[in-house]
């Protein structure tokens, strides 16, 4: 055996199936960083040509069930940019591409069916334009979170019907639970745009209690200070936002968290 | 062709383009984020691919650029440079395989891209001669010469790198 045939044959000892849950795991993460690229103004152009001409050809996509959960992930993904977004869209410049490029990409995996609300916002991107600063949520990122919980509400159990048709064995598990995980985090959401600070709460926490260590814990953590700077708790916003930075120093939403009210001088005390 | 999407793509490669990248040699608590920061690329590049080759190969090409940076990124962070030598003072089984995908990943950089993936397709993926054609859209008698190009060369680097390492494990046993 040559030495070379060692290294091949080391090579391909290392070959082993991915744990099933990466898939999922993987996609959630790609989703958002996808979006965060978007929504931080980086390689807009870019993305938003890809994202454009991908959404063309998904509106004769087959609609997969993995499609459908990834649905959800997409509204994750909104939910993540859009409180990215929220600085963002305050000192960049008030284009409308980050919010196509979201909206497109949340709605990638939609059924033409679903895409409809969504693609009937970005129809009128002046509306975040002209005011960038007035909302510091975009209101089509949050139309998406209204369909994943609308989505949610209709379809309590997408499961069943879920089940891939040419790869069984696919693990549906952990995309349904990005699902879940995203639902709960919308219903946040909308209850913040809301006012309803006290119901955001309450889903967070509820969150947090059933997926501790999620996939979009981080989101949580961040939203979490938020809320409870809304309710005026800085003393609990600045313990959040503590727990959020020694966990996700680099997060992109750790500048938000900084700029916190958690932070500011009067809270210290 | 289907339509492509991130999605479409990543659902159906990324297995793959996990595989792949284990085989370069990336260590295990790194492999996620390579294969993410793939389709990162992918999703950035996926309208210019033209379907000229396969998507296999495409992914595998991107794969190997992005592996490349993260090995060059932890060198530079971790250790100043790669030599087998340094192979750690209580080697595992799985280190030491894990070392040597690497290595190999190293001496594949060196090959022109088109034997490269020949090489990898046939000796890594288990790819039938055929296959590989079909997938590198060319055809079977090339693969073959490309794959003996590809041996040839391999089998010289790997041969150089072994000359090397015994001489300098005697330089190190006479200075000890």
């Amino acid at each position: 055996m040559t030495h070379l045939d060692e290294l091949v044959s080391a090579a391909n000892s290392l070959d082993e199936t991915p744990p099933p849950e990466a898939g999922a795991r993987m996609w959630g993460n790609v989703a958002a960083k996808v979006a965060a690229n978007v929504a931080g103004g980086a390689a807009v152009g870019v993305a938003v040509a890809t994202a454009g001409a991908n959404s063309a050809s998904a509106a004769t996509a087959a609609t997969s069930s993995f499609g459908l959960t990834l649905a959800k992930v997409g509204a994750a993904v909104a939910l993540t940019a859009g409180i990215g977004v929220g600085v963002a869209a305050v000192t960049a410049e008030p284009e409308p591409a980050p919010v196509e490029s979201v909206a497109s990409v949340g709605s990638h995996s939609n059924p033409p069916t679903r895409r409809g609300k969504t693609v009937k916002r970005t129809a009128a991107p002046e509306e975040t334009a002209a005011e960038p600063e007035a909302e510091p949520e975009p209101e089509e990122v949050l139309e998406v979170l209204d369909e994943a919980v609308d989505d949610e509400v209709d379809e309590p159990a997408p499961k069943p019907k879920a089940r891939p048709r040419k790869r069984p064995q696919r693990a549906a598990e952990p995309a349904s639970v990005l699902a879940d995980e995203s639902a709960l985090l919308g219903k946040a959401k909308v209850a913040v745009s809301a006012g309803r600070n006290k119901d955001a709460l309450a889903a967070i926490r509820d969150h947090a209690s059933k997926f501790p260590g999620g996939e979009l814990a981080e989101v949580r953590r961040a939203l979490e200070v938020k809320v409870l700077c809304n309710l005026g708790r800085t003393a609990e916003a600045r313990k959040a936002a503590d727990r959020f930075l020694l966990r996700h120093r680099r997060s992109a939403l750790a500048g938000q968290v900084r700029s916190s009210c958690a932070y500011d001088s009067d809270a210290s005390e | 062709m289907a339509e492509l999407t991130l999605q479409s793509v990543y659902e159906a490669n990324w297995r793959f383009v996990w595989r792949c990248v284990r085989k370069m040699g990336i260590p295990d608590a790194r492999i996620e984020d390579v294969v993410q920061d793939v389709f990162i690329v992918v999703n950035r590049q996926l309208a210019a691919f033209e379907g000229r080759s396969s998507i296999q190969t495409w992914l595998y090409g991107i794969a190997f650029r992005v592996a490349q940076e993260d090995h060059r990124r932890r060198e530079r962070e971790e250790r100043p440079a790669l030599a087998p030598a340094e192979a750690p003072a209580r080697p595992d089984a799985y280190a030491e395989r894990a070392q040597a995908a690497r290595l190999l990943h190293e001496l594949l950089a060196e090959l022109p891209e088109e034997q490269r993936i020949v090489f990898v397709l046939a000796e890594l993926e288990g790819q039938s001669p055929k296959d590989v054609a079909d997938a590198t859209g060319v055809g079977i008698n090339t693969v073959y010469s490309r794959l003996r190009r590809a041996r040839e060369h391999l089998g010289r680097a790997t041969e150089r790198l072994r000359v090397r390492s015994q001489r300098e494990g005697r330089t190190r046993m006479a200075a000890g």
